[in-house]
C-alpha cells in the first residue's frame, strides 16, 4: 500500500489499514480533529523515512521502460552555443560585439 | 506561440517558470535580472504581496541575436504558485513556447510538486496541448537544504511522461544552475521554432 502511493509525493494510511497490521493497543489514532470512523482516520507517513528504506533500484524499476529522450533537447544540442546567456554580467553575443 | 516579425527581423518567445508556491521561480528571474548583461535586458516587472509572494506574475524580457539575421526576445514569466491563483496561472501560461518547472527538493514539498505538475498538465489541456507538445525542463531547486529528496525519486515523480526531459539541480538563491536552466530551455524553444519554420 505504501509503494502504491510513492508516485503521489506523500503517503497516507487509514487507521483501518494500520489496525490490520499491528496490535490495536500500539496505535492511538483518536484525536479531536478527526472522527471515529476507522476507514476515515488517516495517518501521514514521513515520506523521507520511507524513501530511505526503499532501494533506488526499486524506483528505477518503476520508471517507464519505453520512455524516449526529449527530441527538442537533442535538437537543442545541435544549436549549442548559438543560444547562450552568461551570468558574467555580459552575454556571449554582446561580448563578441564588444571584442570586434 | 512565438511571434515572428519578418519586417523587424524579430522573434518573440515566451517562457514560463511554473511550479508550486515558494519553490524559487521568482528567485530564478531575480538572479537572471541581476547577472545578465544590461545590454540585453530591460526592467523586471514583479507584482508581489507584502510577504514577497508573487501575486500576479513576474516578467523579465531578455534578448540576443541568436538566429542569423534575427533578434530573439525571450520573455520570461513566472506564475503565482499558490493553489488559489489558478486563473492567473492559466492566463500567464497561455501562448507559452517553453516551460521551466521549478520543483522544491524538500521532502515535505513533494506532494506540492506533484500537484503543481498535474495542474500544469491540466492548464495546458485547457489550451488544447499536452505536456509533450511543449519544450520543458525540470529544475530541482533548493539542493542546499538538508534532507532533500533524491534526484532519482524526483525523476520518478515528475519525469515519467512519454519523453524524458532534461533535469537540473539548482540553488537559485546562490544562482547555481539558474543559467544552465535558462540556456537549456531557450535552446530547446529555438530548436522547435527552427523546426516549425522549416515545415
Amino acid at each position: 500500500m505504501i509503494l502504491d502511493q510513492l508516485e503521489n509525493g506523500h503517503i497516507v494510511l487509514t487507521a483501518d489499514y494500520i489496525y490490520n497490521q499491528v496490535p490495536i493497543e500500539l496505535v492511538n489514532f483518536i484525536s479531536a480533529e478527526q472522527g471515529r470512523d476507522l476507514q476515515q482516520l488517516e495517518l501521514m507517513i514521513p515520506l523521507a523515512d520511507v524513501m530511505k528504506q526503499v532501494s533506488p533500484s526499486l524506483i528505477a524499476a518503476h520508471m517507464p521502460k519505453d520512455q524516449e529522450d526529449s527530441h527538442w533537447a537533442s535538437e537543442a544540442a545541435a544549436i549549442g552555443s548559438e543560444v547562450t546567456f552568461e551570468e558574467s554580467n555580459i552575454d556571449k553575443k554582446t561580448k563578441e560585439k564588444e571584442e570586434q | 506561440m512565438a511571434q515572428i516579425n519578418i519586417a523587424e527581423k524579430e522573434i518573440t518567445v515566451k517562457i514560463v517558470y511554473y511550479g508550486p508556491g515558494m519553490s524559487g521561480k521568482t528567485t530564478n528571474l531575480l538572479y537572471v535580472h541581476q547577472k545578465i548583461s544590461k545590454n540585453t535586458i530591460t526592467d523586471m516587472v514583479s507584482i508581489a504581496t507584502e510577504g514577497d509572494r508573487t501575486l500576479y506574475f513576474d516578467f523579465l524580457p531578455i534578448e540576443t541575436d541568436i538566429i542569423p539575421g534575427f533578434k530573439a526576445k525571450f520573455q520570461l514569466y513566472t506564475v503565482p504558485g499558490q493553489v488559489q491563483y489558478d486563473a492567473t496561472r492559466n492566463l500567464v501560461l497561455n501562448g507559452a513556447d517553453g516551460v521551466v518547472f521549478v520543483a522544491d527538493s524538500q521532502w515535505s514539498r513533494q506532494k506540492d510538486n506533484v500537484e503543481s505538475f498535474e495542474n500544469l498538465k491540466e492548464n495546458l489541456a485547457k489550451q488544447g496541448f499536452t505536456i509533450n507538445d511543449i519544450p520543458y525542463v525540470l529544475e530541482y531547486n533548493k539542493r542546499d537544504i538538508e534532507d532533500t529528496a533524491r534526484v532519482e525519486y524526483m525523476d520518478y515523480l515528475l519525469n515519467r511522461e512519454e519523453f524524458k526531459v532534461p533535469t537540473f539541480e539548482s540553488i537559485a538563491t546562490e544562482g547555481k544552475g539558474v543559467f544552465d536552466v535558462l540556456n537549456a530551455i531557450c535552446r530547446m524553444v529555438v530548436a522547435k521554432i527552427l523546426k516549425d519554420v522549416k515545415r
